[in-house]
């Protein structure tokens, strides 16, 4: 049934940072660590395209540049950092606290220069290079075992124990069994569902889908972190505009020249003030975190959206990316392109010229006339802060599973996905170092391999084309299921999503083993769009990365909850429980979300 | 408009190119691109460029290449060190626009 079959203590899934800090880890405890991808090593992450290790930089949360445990904690729980507010897992935020300096620190050992004083820098695409590339290196000249170009397809489960993977070659497209001990899934995010998106295209959420046909439990899965700056320009590739001086000196505008984001930015004072009003505040509480979070904000001088608007870019990215997708709603964008500007007529020459010494990404805007016609940009997919559920020592519910990176849930950045790889490979080293080899049942896997074996051996036709599949469900996610949602939408994405399983998946081919993994992420983006439409569905509140339409408020009364989704009888079973505050709770209000009522 | 800010607005020609004679079809440069501007054409055994807008000049393909066969005409080739924060965000006498 496979051409081979290999045994080792650790295997690891995906070679992202999360992925690559694992094997490291792994390797401390066992002498056998083998890790795997379904491309080259680091190309195809999250963490080579995103601006490196940003969420560590010392200086980046300019206004509350967090100078203990307990401020980075309360920072990350209450702001609107990134995805959402109010329902981080708490426990994993104080843990991501508490060891981040410490991991971030460590990439020096790894190769990575001066990871603490560093900012995104290289052309869009690879700013994160600086990080993963060293990290790469290292591990190739280690004696972890290293195979590229080997997707993996399914998770081979004994009971309640995940006792391997199968997978195939690449070149030769052989089918591998792999038996380990422990095996860590890092494969990272599924942001590519969407049409306008910000990842490298292999990111289609296959971990999701994996550990769901496994029966892992996954959470959160609506809540998609879309960047607001996104380039729209239908003559340029739709990059992240990066966060350099000539951005902040940019103006975002809507068509009638307004600059609208003072419509829904809320107030001009931080995030984690504004919500002060929003919190129970017990007596241990005040005692431990009052004081770190009515500390004053101050503002950086050398930060021009900073001083007009009160806080950081980074913080308001929900809210821009909402700015802009209402105003296009309402008719207030572009005409051609469904997209606002941003002007950069009044940046100073002199700005501009200094660009590259730092930030290299606007290079790509050296083609268009910056000076006389703004740049059209609109929201654009950048990673899933759901995904499996796991515990701090990011063991998932099976045994022999582990999952670390943004396949997990609550894991939106590469702060977390150092902290928790780490951790990811401290759990699976221990873990095959007190376990015996399970016995893994090929013959049941080569089963689970048919359903994708049967690929190879149908005949092409036009609704099974691979690439074509992919496009249907991209172009469906982002028409019904993107920035501002509404149930009507959500229900058309949902039977738009049934019909392609029904008329499409059922048709894939392929020609070649290249091909049928084009095949197989086509499978699997219909299961994540499902997993995002029915969760969707789920949450009656707007918060954070999330917008409803038909539900423009926050619900803290209700909604401080997680939706939870799982495999039960050959379905998508959807639930949802009230998420453990340890640290913060919410009063249990409605609060108005700014802009979401804007005419 | 100074000269020097004339040279780096300047519509910029950069071009995807293969020296088809260096290229061993081993497909890494597919594998690499993050924006697939390349595809592969099995029947001929050659890499196509079919999406060259797409292009991000990130170099991952010319990296990947073994045999140097991809070269992209026109990008930026300094080695992008990372730079001390305070160096890029310590502007002085810039002031902000109103």
């Amino acid at each position: 049934m496979f051409d081979k079959e290999i045994s080792t203590d650790v295997l690891v899934i995906g070679s992202g940072i999360a992925g690559m800090r694992a094997a490291i880890q792994a390797r401390k405890y066992v002498p056998d660590v083998t890790i795997v991808d379904k491309t080259l090593f680091g190309r195809q992450t999250l963490s080579s395209m995103a601006g490196g290790t940003t969420g560590l930089v010392e200086g980046y949360w300019s206004f509350t540049h967090p100078q203990s445990v307990d401020e980075f904690t309360a920072f990350h729980i209450i702001s609107n950092a990134f995805a959402v507010t109010g329902i981080r897992e708490q426990e994993l935020e104080y843990v991501a606290a508490k060891e981040v300096v410490v991991r971030q620190d460590e990439l020096k050992e790894y190769g990575v220069l001066n990871p603490r004083g560093q900012k995104s820098y290289g052309p869009p695409g690879r700013m994160g290079w600086a990080n993963i590339g060293p990290m790469v290196e290292y591990v190739k000249n280690s004696d972890i075992k290293c195979i590229e170009k080997l997707m993996i397809t399914d998770l081979i489960r004994e009971g309640d124990r995940v006792t391997g993977v199968i997978g195939f070659e690449m070149d030769t497209g052989k089918w591998v069994a792999i038996n380990a001990k422990a095996t860590v899934l890092a494969t990272g995010g599924g942001a590519e569902v969407y049409k306008r998106n910000n990842t490298p295209v292999r990111a289609t959420g296959d971990g999701f889908v994996m550990a769901y046909r496994a029966g892992v439990q996954l959470s959160m899965m609506e809540f998609i972190l879309f960047d607001a700056w996104i380039c729209a320009e239908p003559d340029l590739p739709n990059f992240w505009i990066p966060p350099s001086y000539a951005r902040t000196l940019g103006v975002v505008l809507n068509k009638d020249g307004e600059q609208f984001l003072k419509n829904y930015i809320p107030t001009s004072t931080n995030f984690v003030h504004r919500e002060l009003p929003n919190l129970e505040w017990g007596d241990d509480m005040v005692r431990r975190f009052k004081g770190v979070v009515e500390k004053p904000a101050t503002l950086d001088p050398n930060d021009p959206f900073h001083q007009r608007y009160g806080a950081p870019v980074i913080d308001l990215v929900n809210t821009i990316s909402r700015g802009m997708a209402m105003e296009v709603d309402k008719g207030r964008g572009d005409p051609d392109v469904p997209s606002v500007y941003l002007d950069f007529s009044r940046v100073p020459e002199e700005v501009w010229l200094s660009e590259p010494k730092g930030v290299q990404g606007l290079h790509l805007l050296r083609n268009h006339d910056w000076k006389n016609k703004p740049v059209r940009m609109f929201p654009g997919a950048l990673g899933n802060f759901g995904g499996c559920i796991v515990n701090k020592d990011c063991e998932t519910s099976l045994k022999g599973l582990i999952a670390a990176g943004e396949v997990t849930y609550d894991v939106d950045s590469l702060r977390h996905a150092n902290v928790f790889g780490v951790r990811a490979g401290d759990t699976a080293g221990l873990y095959a170092q007190r376990n015996e080899l399970p016995a893994m049942d090929t013959g049941k896997a080569g089963e689970l391999s048919k359903r994708w074996r049967e690929i190879m051996e149908r005949e092409p036709s036009e609704e099974g084309d691979p690439r074509k599949v992919k496009e249907l469900i991209k172009n469906l996610m982002w028409k019904e299921a993107g920035v501002l949602k509404t149930k009507e939408g959500l229900e058309r994405c949902l039977a738009g999503l049934d019909k392609i399983k029904k008329e499409n998946l059922t048709k894939l081919w392929a020609m070649h083993p290249r091909q049928l993994r084009e095949a197989i992420e086509a499978w699997n983006m219909a299961y994540v769009g499902e997993m995002i439409a029915r969760c969707s569905m789920m949450r009656e509140e707007t918060r954070g990365t999330f917008n409803r339409l038909d539900f423009p408020d926050r619900d803290d009364a209700y909604w401080i909850r997680k939706t939870l989704l799982r495999l039960e009888d050959g379905e998508m079973k959807m639930s949802s429980e009230p998420l453990e505050q340890i640290y913060f709770k919410w009063k249990r209000q409605k609060v108005k979300v700014k802009g979401m009522d804007v005419e | 408009m100074t000269e020097k800010a004339k040279a780096w607005t300047r519509v910029d020609q950069f071009e995807v190119t293969i020296d088809r004679e260096k290229c061993i079809f081993c497909l890494n440069c597919f594998e690499a691109c993050p924006q697939e501007v390349y595809d592969i054409d099995y029947e001929n055994k050659k890499i196509d460029i079919v999406l060259p807008k797409e292009c991000l000049i990130c170099l991952h393909c010319e990296e990947a290449c073994p045999t140097g066969a991809i070269f992209i005409k026109g990008a930026i080739r300094k080695q992008f060190k990372p730079t001390p924060v305070k160096d890029m965000w310590g502007w002085e006498g810039i002031k902000p626009p109103e």
